[in-house]
């Protein structure tokens, strides 16, 4: 038993080593490629861990293997665009001008549900509201609405930028930890920082969550049991 | 690129690995063969000390691979082919010479299979 303990957790050390080789895109929408790799993987470590007649290098052999395969691969997809349409295919379209495409429904196997159902995943009820639509080689589908079914932007409503510097909010202290780089991404200082706290009486281990942005505009949410 | 650079490292020390199993799978092949070659001359002889000592070496140098072999080898091959070689010393011991050469035939088939098992070709390979 206590073999199996210590050879599940190395092989858990190595799978998760594994996956961070092959990369971000491996955690996201799989390719063909990836998803053969990812199922390889666990099916290959599931047996040396049932099976301690199996050494453990016979695992650890084919996963990195594997491993190795599919980067070698995903680099020379990078650089051959002929290899990357044989290995991950084109991007289908499906619906242009608001007409879908029976000819590409059949011939990605999609039924009018299957359709349907990714249209309502992008808030569409009504395929007559899309101009494109395009189901990826991951088996997505991306979406382009008629210009009257788009929902409005500045832009088009011509609202200008109020000249204020535009950043998505971060998170500046988790769980009482200040993180310095998102506070440097933010143009503020610590001492503005303390000043902040000092002025809602709080220490920075206080804190559960504080997100800010480079206006300065910030929101505390404080550690349960610390009084308002 | 910096993934590539690992993968091709990780590459590098699989076939490494692959070349070092086969290289001692081979190694304990010939030694194991030698040995049994001349206990089947020993046996034919009627030597009994001799054979009670190159019995005695062949069980320790199994000892000495079996530790490294284990590594690379399924278990339950390794296993078999122990079990093997601890009935000699017995066999030996009470001249049991009918018994021994059959262990001995069976430990040689044991350890070409072995080695066939581990050699990459056609027929392992399919």
């Amino acid at each position: 038993m206590s073999i199996i303990l210590i050879r599940t957790t190395i092989l858990y050390l190595i799978i998760v080593a594994a996956i961070r080789i092959m990369g971000k895109r491996q955690l996201g929408e799989l390719q063909p490629s990836e998803l053969v790799v990812t199922i390889m993987v666990s099916n290959i470590a599931t047996l040396s861990i049932e099976d301690t007649n199996i050494p453990l290098l016979g695992s650890l052999l084919p996963i990195f293997m594997l491993v190795t395969c599919e980067v070698v691969m995903s680099v020379i997809t990078l650089k051959s665009k002929a290899i990357r349409k044989v290995v991950s295919g084109n991007p289908r379209i499906i619906i242009k001008d608001g007409t879908v495409s029976q000819k590409e429904m059949r011939s990605l196997r999609w039924s009018i549900d299957d359709l349907m159902e990714q249209l309502r995943d992008k808030n569409i009820f009504d395929p007559s509201e899309v101009s494109f639509a395009v189901v990826e080689t991951a088996g997505t589908l991306s979406i382009y609405q008629k210009f009257d079914a788009r929902p409005a932007t500045a832009k088009m409503l011509c609202i200008p930028p109020d000249g204020e510097p535009d950043a998505p909010p971060l998170i500046v202290i988790s769980d009482g930890e200040l993180d310095k780089d998102s506070l440097k991404f933010c143009n503020l200082t610590e001492a503005w920082l303390e000043k902040v706290l000092a002025e809602k009486e709080l220490a920075v281990k206080d804190v559960f969550l504080m997100s800010c942005n480079r206006r300065a505009e910030y929101h505390i949410t404080r550690k349960e049991g610390k009084k308002q | 690129m910096k993934r590539l650079g690992i993968v091709l490292c990780l590459l590098a020390a699989m076939i490494l690995v692959s070349i070092y199993s086969i290289y001692r799978v081979e190694r304990m092949h010939g030694e194991m063969t030698a040995r049994l070659d001349e206990i089947a001359e020993t046996t034919a002889r009627e030597d009994s000390e001799a054979l009670v000592e190159q019995v005695g070496a062949l069980r320790d140098y199994w000892d000495r691979e079996e530790k490294t072999l284990i590594l690379f080898l399924r278990h339950s091959h390794v296993d078999d082919l122990t079990r093997s070689i601890m009935r000699l010393p017995a066999l030996t011991q009470y001249r049991n010479i009918a018994e021994l050469n059959a262990e001995l035939d069976t430990i040689r088939w044991q350890i070409d299979h072995l080695r066939d098992s581990e050699l990459p070709n056609l027929r392992t390979v399919m």
